[in-house]
């Protein structure tokens, strides 16, 4: 998966527009419900067979760094 | 004296299409929704709703991406909510905060988000399903939608009685109104299950009708399904008259009652007593021309059922009432149906159009009845609305002109 197809995968299931993710801020300001996070860990998971849990994915981090353990294992 | 219950808004969606001037438009010209069913692993007839993702909405898509994963049970449901209070025009009203119920009317909850998860589960023997399987799916969540949409406090949940929960919802909303509790409920019913796990349910019970609905008449062979989702705003008239409302209609009365007999065959007793307990609840005599909207599935055991019970209560009254089946232009909307019934039939009286019974072959000389074969001029002020649900249970909504 390319760096925009995860951003768009991440915008639909958290219910924000791709426009209104910015990837380097903490997840936290960004609006996304924990209901929302653990929805798309599991389409991630589906779609490019990693394994995250939500432990793994505090507040403070950024998508840039969920992205980044993504990339590797989905273009592989 | 009974504080009078009255409608101020109303919305729907169905086969017939998106809100209530298409639905009551193709209704009174004859236009049927049934047709073949194209949809996944789902071969029949069916009232279907087309997808239309250009379709102006009642909802923002705002409003919608807040709420999570929206199965259609709660998509029909929002976008009939959202119609009935634009019109009601209660939007950000004060009375929505504490004062406002919603009842909701389900037969079955998010079937489309069941049948994903399911197919994950047991077709493809995977440990988890999608986290918000049980959020989206259960059978409340359009009732917390629509609360979540109208930032509603109020006594809000969701309702169930199969065929008659809608009609129950509106019947049970309305005496919430009278006792004071609240002094406006948003009132109906959604369905959504055209989908495999549920239509392979309906077929295996026998009683789809391969060709279409063909109420109280001969060759009629079972019902066919609908989908989609019609709400009322009921607001008490002292309520309405204050902020200067246009009153639609009035809600006069419910009769609900139980056959206690069979699961899925009709009782004429058990019929005869909810008709008879909207009446006296109305204070309406049974001999006032009435527009009666009829459970009519065109099924083999409904239809004689409900004639005998109707020439039971009304005798040779009947033959002054027009007597109409909109499940044959709608299919049967299951947790739905009572509701948008109940809506079409308003419709009809303020329009003074009883709209035609489709699909019907000829006369039955069982299920005799007054029947509005052509559409047709009608000058009755009291709407008759008749809901028979599976398990035996019974509700008649009384309608009055404004």
């Amino acid at each position: 998966m390319t760096h925009e197809e995860i951003l768009a995968l991440i915008a639909h299931e958290v219910g924000l527009p791709p426009e209104g993710l910015d990837p380097h801020v903490p997840l936290a300001t960004l609006n996304i419900s924990s209901l929302d996070l653990v929805s798309l860990l599991f389409e991630l998971e589906d779609r490019c067979g990693i394994v995250i849990q939500p432990e793994e994915v505090p507040p403070e981090s950024t998508l840039q760094q969920l992205i980044d353990r993504i990339s590797p294992a989905a273009s592989a | 004296m009974k504080p009078r219950v009255v409608i101020t808004g109303m919305g729907c969606v169905s086969g017939l299409g998106r809100g209530v001037a298409a639905n009551w438009r193709r209704l009174r010209d004859g236009e049927g929704a049934i047709r073949p069913l194209a949809r996944q692993g789902v071969e029949g007839v069916a009232s279907w709703i087309e997808e239309d993702e250009g379709a102006p909405s009642y909802v923002a898509g705002e409003d919608l991406r807040r709420m999570g994963k929206l199965d259609p049970l709660s998509l029909h449901a929002l976008e009939a909510a959202g119609e009935a209070v634009g019109q009601a025009g209660l939007s950000g009203h004060p009375v929505l905060a504490e004062r406002t119920a919603i009842l909701v009317g389900c037969g079955s909850g998010g079937n489309a988000t069941l049948d994903t998860a399911y197919e994950r589960l047991f077709g493809r023997g995977q440990a988890k399903v999608h986290p918000q399987t049980i959020p989206s799916s259960m059978i409340t969540a359009p009732a917390a939608h629509i609360a979540m949409l109208l930032g509603a406090h109020g006594p809000t949940f969701t309702l169930s009685s199969a065929c008659a929960s809608s009609a129950h919802a509106l019947g049970e909303a309305m005496h919430m109104i009278r006792a004071g509790r609240v002094d406006v409920a948003i009132a109906g019913g959604s369905e959504a299950g055209l989908t495999i796990g549920a239509w392979t349910g309906w077929q295996s019970l026998g009683v789809l009708a391969p060709d279409t609905c063909r109420p109280f008449s001969l060759g009629r062979r079972g019902m066919v399904l609908g989908e989609g989702a019609a709400m009322l705003v009921l607001e008490s008239e002292d309520h309405a008259r204050a902020r200067g409302a246009r009153v639609i209609a009035e809600l006069a009365g419910y009769g609900a009652s139980s056959d206690a007999a069979h699961m899925t065959a009709p009782d004429v007793a058990g019929i005869a007593a909810a008709m008879r307990a909207a009446h006296a609840d109305a204070g309406i005599a049974p001999d006032e021309p009435a527009l009666i909207s009829a459970h009519g599935t065109g099924t083999a055991l409904n239809d004689p059922a409900e004639a005998s019970a109707l020439h039971q209560v009304y005798g040779s009254a009947l033959e002054r009432h027009s007597i109409i089946a909109t499940k044959s232009a709608h299919g049967h909307m299951i947790g739905a149906a009572g509701a948008i019934e109940f809506l079409l039939g308003i419709r009809a009286l303020a329009e003074g159009i009883a709209p035609p019974v489709l699909n019907h072959l000829g006369s039955d000389p069982a299920c005799d009845l007054p029947l509005a074969l052509t559409r047709r001029a009608i000058d009755s002020a009291i709407l008759v609305s008749n809901s028979f649900a599976f398990g035996g249970l019974n509700v008649v909504l009384i309608g009055q002109r404004a």
